[in-house]
């Protein structure tokens, strides 16, 4: 791979490794989102407002293990608790795994390809290999990179049967095709998906 | 800037199973109306739901009991799209090959009792079924399978994954990271999208009729699609001569609203214009559109109203366009990748079916659906294939039939 970072953001967790809900709250009411915007998409938003130098061309790459927990959890609960022909229709719509950057192309504007991802095996390599793929057609000069987790029980349970301490996180990469060497932006080897997170937003 | 692709990935074998059936020969006669097609069933009597929405269930597909049914299918399709291929295991070690996998459901984990038990009992130490999810993962499985050393990824865009699946193997190819990937759109019927679909109002009671002033909506389906796709020089290197090529693909998003297309088709066309310059060509060149076309009144709206303002830019009528949503349902992730297998076999075929289950084209369409079938001339080479999805995403894909 031949990329390189030109700016990052991140919505990182308390210690507690949760996502702090007054902070995400605050974002909803200063980024315009409804208050029922789920936890994820308000901290994948915040991070995506706060990126330096944003652009609204750039095809947005998405990866996410476990998806949008607090809705696909509450879908779940509808399924347990209620008729099948009562469920929210928002908790479904909202709990697809392309919602999150859809809702960031609505937000931003951002007429664009999206790739949305999933998987557990190198999920970061994944991302960003197709990142790098995507620069190298040359149709574009710049690939807005999103990964992003959500803890929930069932998430906590599928993480640490990974190998993982359960934390939530997003991040957003601007990146760019690295032209006559130098530093170039990839994953690490161990692979530790999460321990590199914390590495790169300083966490 | 998007621009012609140097080179064309090339089409060396594919498969497809949903209720058009399991064969070219079957889709075909179901295609050329010489058989019906299926009537679709209530989900309560096939699949494990409480909705009585009719839906197009694969009787015929057995899956193992200790295996998701979209692994399983995707298992089953993939091995003949290799043997149509002219590929054994070995020879997918002699070059660079990934896999990408299109779906929406099995990504996901969705035991829902299970979801239950862990809700009364957060400690609980069963961990089977969360083990079992995180060893299924599609893309992940059919790479170990058959040791495969390319880029694998699985992509969830909703009911673009299908199509996006395409995409995302061209640009591989294209980007020089793989000689040959492995496609995959599948998904199975289950609860989740048909309780989903129902309550969102978008479930027709009745047979789908895609873009007919009487529609009532999508009647959900399941299946598989393969497409196997290759760099032009790693064909060559084996002697195989292709019959097809993805000569170009483009995807877009409206940004417009989480679930609804943008009825002005812009995102659609922007898809569609980005295809065209990959490819080379101009809409005059398109002999026909194998539309989305699911029968809720927002996407025929969408894809009309794409479809006549690109005739529009161009000084031209729209190209012949119909759904195949009425001999499939809307099999979600499957869709896009199925819809373009369909789309190779009418080009190989020179025939296309008028837009099924479409009697009497809404007249507030800005275009309308093909009428009658429609025989191509023998010189046809260049067909387009169209998706759309949640999170406003569009797709299309150019398919190229080779001299």
């Amino acid at each position: 791979m031949a990329l390189r970072l030109t700016a990052s953001s991140f919505t990182l967790p308390r210690a507690d490794l949760r996502w702090d809900d007054d902070f995400l709250r605050a974002e909803r009411a200063r980024l315009g989102l409804g208050r029922r915007t789920d936890r994820m998409t308000a901290a994948v938003l915040s991070a995506l407002d706060r990126l330096e130098g944003r652009p609204d061309d750039a095809p947005l790459l998405f990866g996410s293990m476990l998806g949008v927990q607090s809705r696909i959890t509450a879908l779940q609960n509808d399924l347990i608790d209620f008729p099948e022909d009562q469920i929210g229709p928002v908790s479904f719509s909202c709990s697809v795994h392309n919602a999150v950057p859809g809702a960031a192309a609505i937000q931003f504007g951002m007429k664009v390809p999206i790739f949305s991802l999933a998987g557990f095996d190198c999920l970061p390599d994944r991302v960003l290999s197709l990142a790098d793929a995507v620069l190298s057609a040359g149709d574009t000069e710049q690939a807005l990179v999103i990964l992003t987790e959500e803890r929930s029980a069932f998430a906590d349970r599928a993480m640490r049967l990974h190998g993982l301490e359960p934390m939530e996180f997003a991040a957003v990469f601007l990146l760019e095709r690295a032209k006559d060497g130098g530093e170039t932006f990839c994953t690490p080897p161990e692979r530790d998906y999460f321990h590199w997170i914390r590495s790169v937003s300083g966490f | 800037m998007i621009h012609r692709t140097p080179f064309d990935p090339v089409v060396t074998g594919f498969a497809h199973l949903s209720c058009a059936g399991s064969t070219d020969a079957e889709a075909l006669t179901l295609f050329h109306g010489k058989r019906p097609p299926e009537t679709p069933r209530p989900a309560c009597n096939l699949i494990d739901s409480a909705i009585s929405d009719p839906v197009f269930y694969l009787d015929s597909f057995k899956n193992p009991p200790d295996e998701p049914r979209t692994l399983a299918m995707i298992r089953a399709v993939v091995a003949r799209a290799l043997d149509d291929a002219g590929l054994t295991t070995d020879m997918l070690r002699d070059f660079v090959t990934g896999c990408v996998v299109g779906t929406t459901i099995a990504h996901q984990f969705t035991d829902t009792a299970y979801y239950a038990r862990l809700r009364d009992n957060p400690d609980t130490d069963e961990n089977a079924p969360v083990d079992r999810f995180l060893n299924s993962n599609p893309a992940e499985a059919i790479a170990r399978e058959y040791g495969l050393t390319g880029p694998i990824h699985t992509v969830s865009n909703a009911c673009s994954s299908g199509a996006d699946a395409v995409s995302i193997a061209a640009l591989c190819l294209l980007s020089g990271q793989c000689e040959r990937m492995i496609v995959v759109g599948a998904d199975e019927l289950h609860r989740t999208p048909v309780a989903g679909f129902h309550v969102l109002g978008v479930t027709s009671p009745f047979p789908c009729r895609p873009f007919d002033s009487a529609r009532a909506g999508l009647n959900l389906g399941e299946g598989a699609g393969v497409v196997i796709l290759e760099t032009p020089e790693c064909a060559q290197k084996r002697n195989w001569k292709p019959e097809f090529s993805l000569r170009g693909f483009g995807m877009s998003c409206d940004a417009s609203h989480i679930t609804a297309p943008d009825v002005t088709g812009g995102g659609m066309k922007r898809a569609f214009r980005d295809a065209m310059t990959r490819a080379g060509l101009a809409l005059g060149d398109i002999a026909f559109i194998n539309a989305h076309g699911t029968g809720t009144v927002l996407n025929d709206q969408c894809e009309a109203a794409a479809f006549a303002g690109l005739a529009e830019e161009n000084g031209l009528t729209a190209p012949p366009f119909f759904s195949t949503k009425r001999f499939t349902g809307h099999t979600l992730g499957a869709a896009g990748t199925l819809e373009f297998i369909f789309t190779m076999l009418m080009l190989r075929d020179g025939f296309v079916p008028s837009s099924p289950g479409c009697k009497t084209p809404d007249p507030a369409l800005a275009c309308t659906p093909l009428a009658e079938q429609l025989n191509l001339p023998p010189e046809t080479r260049f067909a387009a294939s169209s998706s759309l999805a949640f999170g406003g995403t569009d797709t299309v894909l150019i398919a190229e039939r080779l001299g």
